[in-house]
């Protein structure tokens, strides 16, 4: 029995690409054939045929076909152009089977160039993309995987069965508009319902970026004068300018002045010497005088010892200017006598000789100002949960079916990720709060999305049509059923299948689909524009003022979020001094060794030398500053993402219709 | 037909399994910090001492003038 009308098959070659009417012939002589297409693949042609005794993949031959029919008042109608994809596997039967797949040959080009055009943000975010998947493509030889760029859009890869050409088609709503089906048009019997996998309300994920955090500047830390003994340590060990130190630290400007000189001064010896040369003298006339003594620059402490005497005059000299502040001392005093008059023994010569040491006394004025060149990594953990608003398909959800959990892996935003660091300032301590962060975020919201919207698809319907509506299925078209059976009496979803038969045998010509309806409960969700928490309102620009509870809606008006901030961790550039500074005192608590300071020999000539010794205070300036390298700062950012509002396809909460 | 050409996308074909646990903030703040920076200059220092000497002599003239011997007493 031939079809119930007229089917034409012609072979043809790859580039006949253009329906005509040099294609309205018949090459084989066909029996049956069933053309269908499923959501995610290209569409199939079965002919069954009389078997044509030749070998089909024969080099030279055509192995590509248009097929049509003739529709009567609408002419002839193409159905199908593919290509063969197999010698039949029951070769010795009168019939035999060809299958035709309409899969373009340029299919991979194709979907790398949709993929370009489709390398949007916040649909696709490089950051979350492995390195070697990330699709480019090239004239001369594409790279990666044009099918990581569908991750963040709620869409599949579409093959057109008549041009070839690929698109992608909404898993929810479709491009091409609604085939509307009354029930005149659907035989009673072939409508069928399915609930399929349950459908998944809630998704959490996590994103983790991470970047190396680089900065430069300076921090000054003062000026100070240190009054102290001990100043040449303070001068020597002080940090120079230019010196490199640790943690990421070096020396802008590091000064220590020696205010009075005492690292180059030295004692100055001096001497004086008298002779009486008058031709007569009387008892008492001083003959001579010879003197020498020491001058010590500056201030300090003096110390005498190893006094030697004999009695005699207490002459003027004696009296020695000594002390810092030009206040005199008696020399003798508290040694041996009590700094009285000595014993007046006209016939003994005065002489007098000690030995001094003087300490010296410092002042020594610093600067300090220190460089910083960071190098820390930093890490920001976004951390959100993403839920369905749905009917409820089953009154106890599995949990493993309900929740998934996506963790993200990102790259490192401090490098050129296409040519730009996404966080553009490596300086900064957050990035999901900027404005490039915060389309990774909607990324990753999109994702999200896009996993709870396939599987909201939960409700499966089918039925069968007559064949003219048959030809109008696409998988970019929803369609819509009206049936008192159906809760609500109709739905409306995405034909994610569709097929159509013929058959000789029993001459039956006819078509069917299948669309996945959405349980949502419909709604949109509104940006809010928050509280101002920082300064007035209107006081400053826009994006400066501080907004509380402020949310963003992601383009499709289904689902919002609020990026709050996060308590700040680590170090934060530009640095100031408070961050860094763990301790800075002035320490004078230690003493130097036992310093020498008098040797009394001559004095104590019974009980042999005596050494006297003083400790004197230490002054140490004491700086301690955090280490801005080696540092690794994870910042958790939570994220408040608003309820997902999923289309309402059909009502399965209706009371009646 | 599908074995043959499916295209679809890769988190449908991907192995990944729900998780059994709620996700939860994986990340912690500072860890292995390195080491600060301490300066502490004029630490263990010492002082400077210089040493002099003080040396005076006078001299005076003076002339011995014998003792008289004592008168012989009648």
């Amino acid at each position: 029995m031939p079809l119930p009308v007229m089917f034409f098959n012609a072979w043809v070659d790859a580039t006949e690409t253009t329906f005509g009417p040099q294609h309205e012939i018949v090459d084989e002589n066909i029996v049956s054939f069933r053309l269908e297409q499923t959501e995610g693949n290209s569409a199939t042609l079965e002919l069954d045929v009389r078997n044509p005794k030749i070998g089909l993949l024969a080099p030279g031959r055509k192995v590509w076909m248009w097929f049509s029919y003739d529709s009567g008042t609408g002419g002839i109608v193409p159905l199908f152009f593919g290509r063969l994809v197999g010698v039949p596997t029951n070769m010795l039967a009168e019939v035999v089977t060809l299958q035709f797949i309409a899969k373009p040959l340029d299919f991979i080009t194709q979907k790398f160039q949709l993929a370009e055009t489709l390398k949007q943000l916040p649909y696709y975010d490089p950051i979350f993309v492995d390195p070697d998947k990330r699709p480019y493509f090239s004239s001369a030889g594409s790279t990666g995987d044009p099918d990581v760029v569908l991750e963040g859009y709620s869409a599949l890869w579409h093959v057109d069965r008549l041009t070839g050409q690929v698109t992608i088609s909404d898993i929810i709503s479709g491009e091409d508009g609604t085939l509307v089906f009354s029930p005149t048009a659907i035989p009673y019997d072939s409508v069928s319902i399915d609930l399929g996998q349950p459908p998944l309300t809630s998704v959490q994920v996590t994103g983790d970026v991470s970047w190396g955090q680089t900065a430069t500047g300076t921090i000054d830390f003062g000026q100070r004068s240190f009054d102290c003994w001990n100043g040449g340590s303070i001068v020597s060990s002080w940090p120079k300018t230019g010196a490199q130190l640790s943690g990421g630290w070096s020396v802008n400007t590091g000064t220590a002045v020696d205010v009075y000189n005492v690292q180059n001064s030295a004692a100055r010896s001096l001497n004086f010497h008298f002779e009486n040369r008058e031709k007569k003298h009387a008892n008492g006339d001083v003959m001579s005088i010879s003197q020498s003594w020491t001058e010590f620059p500056s201030g300090g402490h003096l110390y005498i010892s190893g006094l030697e005497q004999q009695a005699g005059v207490i002459p003027s000299e004696a009296v020695l200017i000594y002390n810092a502040d030009g206040s005199t001392s008696n020399p003798y005093s508290g040694i041996d006598n009590s700094g009285g008059e000595f014993d007046a023994q006209q016939n003994i010569p005065l002489h007098m000789a000690y030995h001094q040491t003087m300490v010296m006394g410092w002042l020594v004025n610093t600067n300090l100002v220190l460089d910083y060149k960071a190098g820390d990594t930093r890490k920001e953990n976004v951390l959100f949960t993403l839920t369905a608003d749905l009917q409820s398909i089953v009154t106890l959800p599995d949990p493993d079916e309900a929740l998934e959990q996506i963790p993200f892996s990102g790259a490192d935003v401090g490098v050129n990720i296409d040519g730009t660091p996404p966080i553009a300032d490596s300086a900064r301590n957050l990035y999901f709060s900027t404005d490039r962060g915060q389309l990774s975020l909607q990324y990753l919201i999109s994702v999200a999305r896009s996993h709870i919207l396939m599987r909201a698809r939960a409700v499966n319907i089918s039925w069968q049509c007559n064949f003219d509506n048959a030809v109008l299925f696409t998988l970019r078209k929803n369609a819509s059923i009206a049936d008192d059976r159906i809760p609500g009496g109709v739905a409306t979803g995405k034909i994610i299948s569709y097929f159509l038969t013929g058959s000789g045998d029993d001459g039956t010509l006819f078509g069917g689909c299948t669309i996945g309806c959405a349980i949502g409960h419909d709604g949109t969700v509104a940006a809010v524009t928050g509280t101002e928490t920082w300064v007035e309102p209107n006081w400053v620009d826009p994006g400066w003022q501080v907004m509380e509870g402020q949310t963003t809606a992601l383009a499709s008006g289904d689902v919002a979020y609020e990026l709050p901030i996060p308590e700040p961790t680590g170090l934060i550039y530009p640095l100031t001094k408070d961050q860094v500074l763990v301790d800075e005192h002035i320490d004078t608590s230690e003493l130097t060794d036992p310093v020498l300071v008098g040797t009394d020999k001559a004095r104590y000539p019974a009980t042999g030398e005596v050494r006297t010794y003083v400790q004197f205070p230490i002054t140490a300036y004491y700086l301690e500053l955090k280490a801005v390298t080696g540092n690794l700062f994870a910042t958790p950012q939570p994220a408040n993402v608003s309820v997902l509002k999923v289309p309402k396809q059909i009502d399965l909460e209706a009371t009646s219709i | 037909m599908s074995t043959l050409e499916g295209i679809v996308r890769p988190f449908q074909t991907s192995d990944i399994q729900p998780p059994k646990t709620p996700a939860s903030g994986n990340v912690t703040d500072t860890a292995n910090a390195p080491p600060n920076l301490v300066l502490n200059p004029g630490k263990g220092g010492n002082v400077k001492t210089l040493s002099g000497a003080f040396n005076l002599t006078i001299t005076y003239y003076h002339v011995n003038k014998p003792k008289e011997k004592p008168k012989p007493t009648a």
